[in-house]
Parts: structure tokens; sequence; C-alpha cells
């Protein structure tokens, strides 16, 4: 709904991508390259053993022990309040394997999950599993129904799940902006921003 | 949907890729959405367990080419390595999602692959089994 956009909004050009890219060690070109085409991970990733996942969680224990007690605030009360959850091996592996068993990056990414949850279901209901059927409100239903983001069923060639992500239908009714103040200025913001961005575009093919 | 994703262990390993539009339901300016964005790419790089093994982002006109710079800079460095830009026709845009082994049979009918995957069935399927 071109919301939040502006024309001096932070940018960076595929030119400057391409020069960041080309910045790194050929080890990590490689690695990025690998993984774009879904070819085995030669690099970085190391072959996960009883031992390896053993080692990981311990010292991702270590690790989020050694975060400031303010900034895991959510997750401590997620210990307490779900520990089945929160302290379930095969769900804190998902953060190592993400993170290539790097218990320190692994850890801040655990923490920053349990924040984000209760930021985005509230303290009452963060600790507890999410369902579909939680999304009772209309408008949740009618995104869901919608089916802006999809996880295709079938996976690639190399076995990573596809997301499908389509703007078309995510739901551009009026009434689900959230705030009163983007329901109310936004149009004339969009009609500011759509200016602002004629004049960019014509100032750019002027000079160039 | 992440969620969803992860739940296979080869995912949590392997990682997902994103597909951002297809020739066959071109976003509009209006349908660009900075904040919704912001949000999203922030929970991918900081928070969601996921690995992003890859974006491909088909964009049809020049006008939203304009955005792009902008959604690269909100994805930061990992992600951005990772995104490859498409354009031109439906069939390009296949053949090189295929290329980086993303094959027909994994595509909805509805961006010109050939799986049939219901939707809006398999939503109610995940309702009826309490997930």
């Amino acid at each position: 709904m071109l919301k939040g956009f502006s024309s001096s909004a932070p940018r960076i050009s595929l030119e400057a991508v391409r020069a960041e890219v080309d910045a790194l060690s050929q080890q990590e070109q490689k690695y990025i390259l690998d993984d774009i085409h879904g070819r085995q991970r030669t690099t970085a990733v190391p072959a996960e053993t009883e031992e390896l996942m053993n080692k990981g969680l311990r010292a991702l224990e270590e690790c989020i022990e050694a975060i400031p007690a303010y900034d895991r605030e959510c997750y401590n009360r997620a210990v307490i309040e779900c520990p089945d959850h929160a302290s379930d091996q095969a769900f804190r592996l998902r953060f190592l394997r993400c993170e290539s068993f790097d218990a320190q990056k692994a850890a801040a990414r655990l923490v920053a999950y349990w924040r984000a949850k209760v930021d985005v279901f509230s303290i009452e209901h963060a600790f507890r599993p999410i369902t579909l059927a939680d999304f009772v409100d209309d408008n949740d239903q009618h995104a869901l129904q919608m089916g802006g983001i999809r996880c295709l069923p079938v996976k690639d060639e190399a076995g990573r799940a596809i997301i499908l992500i389509d703007r078309t239908r995510f739901d551009q009714r009026v009434e689900n902006r959230k705030s009163m103040v983007s329901r109310y200025i936004f149009p004339w913001l969009i009609q500011i921003d759509a200016h602002l961005l004629k004049l960019t575009i014509l100032l750019r093919l002027t000079n160039s | 949907m992440h969620h969803v994703a992860l739940e296979d262990d080869q995912v949590q390993r392997k990682g997902i890729v994103y597909i951002v539009g297809f020739p066959r339901r071109v976003s509009t300016l209006l349908e660009q959405d900075r904040k919704f964005d912001s949000f999203a790419f922030r929970h991918v790089k900081q928070a969601l367990p996921v690995h992003v093994a890859g974006v491909h982002n088909f964009c049809s006109s020049r006008l939203l080419e304009f955005f792009i710079p902008i959604y690269l800079f909100l994805a930061g460095p990992a992600i951005r390595a990772r995104y490859r830009l498409h354009m031109g026709q439906e069939e390009d845009f296949l053949t090189a999602l295929d290329e980086y082994g993303i094959k027909l049979e994994a595509l909805p009918l509805d961006m010109g692959g050939t799986s049939d995957f219901d939707y809006a069935e398999w939503l109610e399927q995940r309702r009826a089994m309490g997930r």
C-alpha cells in the first residue's frame, strides 16, 4: 500500500551489492553461490553428529546466560511459562542449525525470537503454541485466506522449502490499515509521495 | 509460514528460498509496503530460526525497480548477497528458477508450474489438525 516510502528512504543499488559481494573472501563467495544454487554447502556448515549437537546445545545455554538479563527478559519468562517448548532440544537446534552451529549467534537469535513473539502476539499469548485457531479476527482470517504468503508443499531440488510472496494477494482494504493516522492521512501521503517519486525520476533522467 | 517450513529438519539445515512476485500476478505501485517489508526483514534477519538460501524477485516494471534498492537496504548484507532480480517473460523466469533448482513440479499452477496445490484446502487441513 505504498506505506512508509519516501524518496529519501535509505537504499543500496544492485551495483553496490555486487561490489559488496566481490569484497568478500573467495570462500564466502563460494558459500553464497552454493547456497543460492542449492548445491551442498561445502564450507561453513559442519557435519551434524550427536557430539556436535550436544556440544552446540551446551554452548548455546552458556551464551544465553552471558546475555544481559534485561535483554533476555522475554526468554527467561518463556523458560518459566512454557519450559517444554522453550527448553525443548529440537526447538533449540533450529536456532543452531540456522546459524551453522555458531552458539553465540544462535543465542542472540533465540533471545530475539522470544522478544519478537511477545511483540507480535502480546505477553498473554506468546508463551503457548500459536495455531491457526488463534487467528479469529476477521482481518487475520481474510489475510490468511488470501494466501499472500504461501509455503509450497513441494521442496526444491536441494530439499529447501519454497515460500511464495504474492503482494497482489496482500490485504489492501483500507479498514485494515492499523492506525487512524494511516487511515486518514495516508491517502494524502500517497499523493505527495507519488509526486516526489515522479520528480525524483524526472531529475534522475535529466541528470543521466 | 516459516514455522510450517521449519517443521522439516532438512529445511532447518538447508534453508528457505523465497519467490517474490511472478509474471501472472504483477504487483502494482500501491501494493508496495515498506513498513511490512521492514517488519518482515527484521524478524527473518534477527529472530526467526531461518536460513535464507535465496531470494528470487520478479519485477516487470521500471517504476517498481525504483523500490528494489530500498528493499535491498532493508534486507541486510547476508540476504541481499543471495538476491536475484528477474525480468522478462514467464518462460524466462521459470527457466531461470529451474537453473536455481526450483522445478516446475514445485510451483503452483497459478504461477505457471505444474503442482496442483490447493492452498485453501491445505489451510483447512492444518486447522483440522489443530496446527
